[in-house]
């Protein structure tokens, strides 16, 4: 079991702003700092990329339209986190009942076989995220991916501490167990070659 | 993987190939180009990991995106005609001239050699900030009764017709027209008809977000017969690929002013994803290029390109898809065009 202790290391690097900024630099500036790693964080959740890019789109724009209303502007970055895992769970939701609505998405063009394996594997955690509850998902995503600790964690979800340490030892045990059923040695060119 | 560390590279990894698509700057600069920017007041920001809850800032997430427990219909701008991201409540949304200046998408209807196509424009117009439905309603307005800003493109609807409501059902857009809206105006196709039809259905749901189908009413009842072409139940949006045009530049916008190096946007469809540019100063090509969209063939990608170091004045952009057969196959190049100031 991994251990829980919260880890705060920021991976991502941070572009600080000096204070000057009206509307649109400062909109351009969070985009430099934290739009990657938002739409990174989006996938995670939400698995389609077109989905997650959309999600990170309108929490820039929400944001923008209304940081007047953002009384402490050095909080955007974790309002927008925030509104991202909101909307993230919105559209999961939404997404189940209006699916057959949506135009299929086109197939990945077929890469060298070496790009079709490692996307195979991401897929497959990518998936294998997808399918635990939505809470563990999102622990898991914001500790393991954006390297936030717990009480981070449990401000972004609105969620207390303990219920973030609970989420993120389950969740970390679901998706271990998800991901040993079948291990990435046993997948075979013929696999690949079939999707291609 | 029973370590942290091992997690932290797996989730790290399996999104390490997600970039933003290359337009995501452009459409948020897109988006937020009408927002307001609310007294200008200067601010600063942190790192992520500050992270402090103050009343202030849950607030305003409340505002803006629905609380944690919320039912998420925090959606406030709008977006480009993608699939399936907003979470509209069941509300009716009237056309209301207050709210704050928002990107409203719409189509307008352009002339190619295989007919009348759709191409989308943006427009800084006021509308409520009370969610997706509202930008649906403001897309479906300028789409029926708005002039388009590109010259090339025209209204289809005829003068008189009138927004009555846009509602947001189940699984439907509920879109209710008045006016002269039944017979055919002279000088309209049945194929441009549908190309109408279409334009309103792209427009709700580049308000909206989602690909939902619209279902059209005259007055307040189910309409049977629009611009002349008999209709019955809700009317889904048809491929990208057969009613959009396939070359559509996003940014700039026509009559934008741009500095002397800048970033065009857009949208196609194009032999093996090139697609073909220049920039004309009068009849004079003064640049050219190509860029390589994300794909091609079953819908729209995105593309993007910068121009370098053009000297002040005014120009003509033009992009186009790539005929490889000189137009001996199928029906030429199709183009879009936008008049643009460098300064």
């Amino acid at each position: 079991m991994p251990s829980m202790t919260p880890r705060t290391t920021q991976r991502t690097t941070h572009r600080d702003v000096d204070a000057g900024l009206d509307a649109d630099p400062a909109l351009e500036a969070l985009y430099a700092a934290h739009y990657r790693s938002l739409l990174r964080l989006a996938v995670l959740l939400v698995r389609d990329r077109e989905t997650a890019e959309e999600v990170v789109q309108d929490a820039f724009v929400a944001m923008h339209a209304h940081w007047s209303r953002l009384r402490d502007p050095s909080r955007a970055a974790a309002y927008l986190r925030r509104v991202v895992v909101n909307r993230a769970h919105s559209v999961l939701r939404r997404r189940g009942v209006e699916r057959r609505h949506q135009p299929a998405a086109p197939d990945d063009a077929p890469g060298a076989e070496a790009a079709v394996l490692a996307a195979e594997q991401r897929a497959r955690v990518l998936d294998a995220l997808r399918a635990l509850p939505r809470r563990q998902r999102e622990v898991l995503a914001l500790r393991y991916y954006l390297d936030l600790d717990e009480a981070a964690i449990g401000e972004t979800l609105g969620i207390s501490r303990g219920a973030v340490k609970s989420h993120a030892s389950r969740g970390a045990a679901a998706l271990r167990a998800r991901l040993e059923v079948r291990d990435p040695e046993d997948d075979t060119p013929d696999d690949i070659g079939d999707r291609s | 993987m029973t370590d942290p560390r091992d997690l932290r590279a797996l989730l790290s990894d399996a999104v390490s190939d997600v970039e933003p698509r290359p337009d995501a700057l452009d459409a948020l600069r897109a988006r937020a180009r009408g927002a307001p920017a609310s007294g200008r007041r200067p601010w600063v920001y942190g790192a992520a990991g500050a992270v402090l809850a103050t009343a202030a800032t849950v607030a305003a997430i409340a505002v803006l995106g629905g609380g944690p427990g919320a039912d998420g219909d925090g959606s406030t701008g709008g977006r480009p005609a993608t699939p399936a991201s907003a979470s509209a409540s069941r509300h009716t949304a009237t056309p209301d001239p207050g709210g704050d200046p928002a990107a409203v998408p719409a189509y307008f209807v352009g002339r190619t050699g295989r007919g009348p196509v759709l191409y989308r424009e943006f427009r800084a117009e006021p509308v409520p900030s009370d969610g997706a439905a509202a930008l649906m309603a403001a897309s479906v307005r300028l789409a029926v009764t708005g002039t388009p800003l590109d010259p090339d493109y025209a209204n289809p609807w005829p003068d008189g017709t009138t927004l009555q409501k846009v509602s947001l059902g189940d699984d439907v857009i509920e879109v209710d027209l008045g006016g002269p809206v039944a017979d055919r105006p002279p000088g309209l196709s049945a194929g441009a008809a549908q190309v109408a039809l279409q334009q309103v259905v792209y427009s709700a749901q580049a308000g909206l977000g989602e690909r939902l189908p619209v279902l059209f009413l005259v007055g307040g009842s189910p309409a049977d017969r629009l611009l002349g072409t008999a209709v019955s139940g809700p009317v889904s949006a048809l491929p990208e690929a057969e009613v959009l045009a396939q070359a559509q530049i996003t940014s700039p916008a026509q009559r934008a002013t741009v500095g002397s190096t800048f970033q065009v946007a857009g949208r196609g469809s194009s032999f093996e994803a090139t697609m073909l540019w220049e920039l004309r100063r009068g009849d004079t090509v003064v640049r050219h290029g190509y860029a390589t969209a994300e794909g091609w063939g079953d819908r729209l990608y995105p593309f993007w390109f910068t121009v370098k170091r053009v000297p002040a004045g005014d120009y003509t952009l033009m992009v186009s898809t790539d005929d490889p057969s000189g137009g001996e196959e199928g029906f030429g190049p199709e183009t879009d065009t936008k008049a643009i100031t460098v300064r």
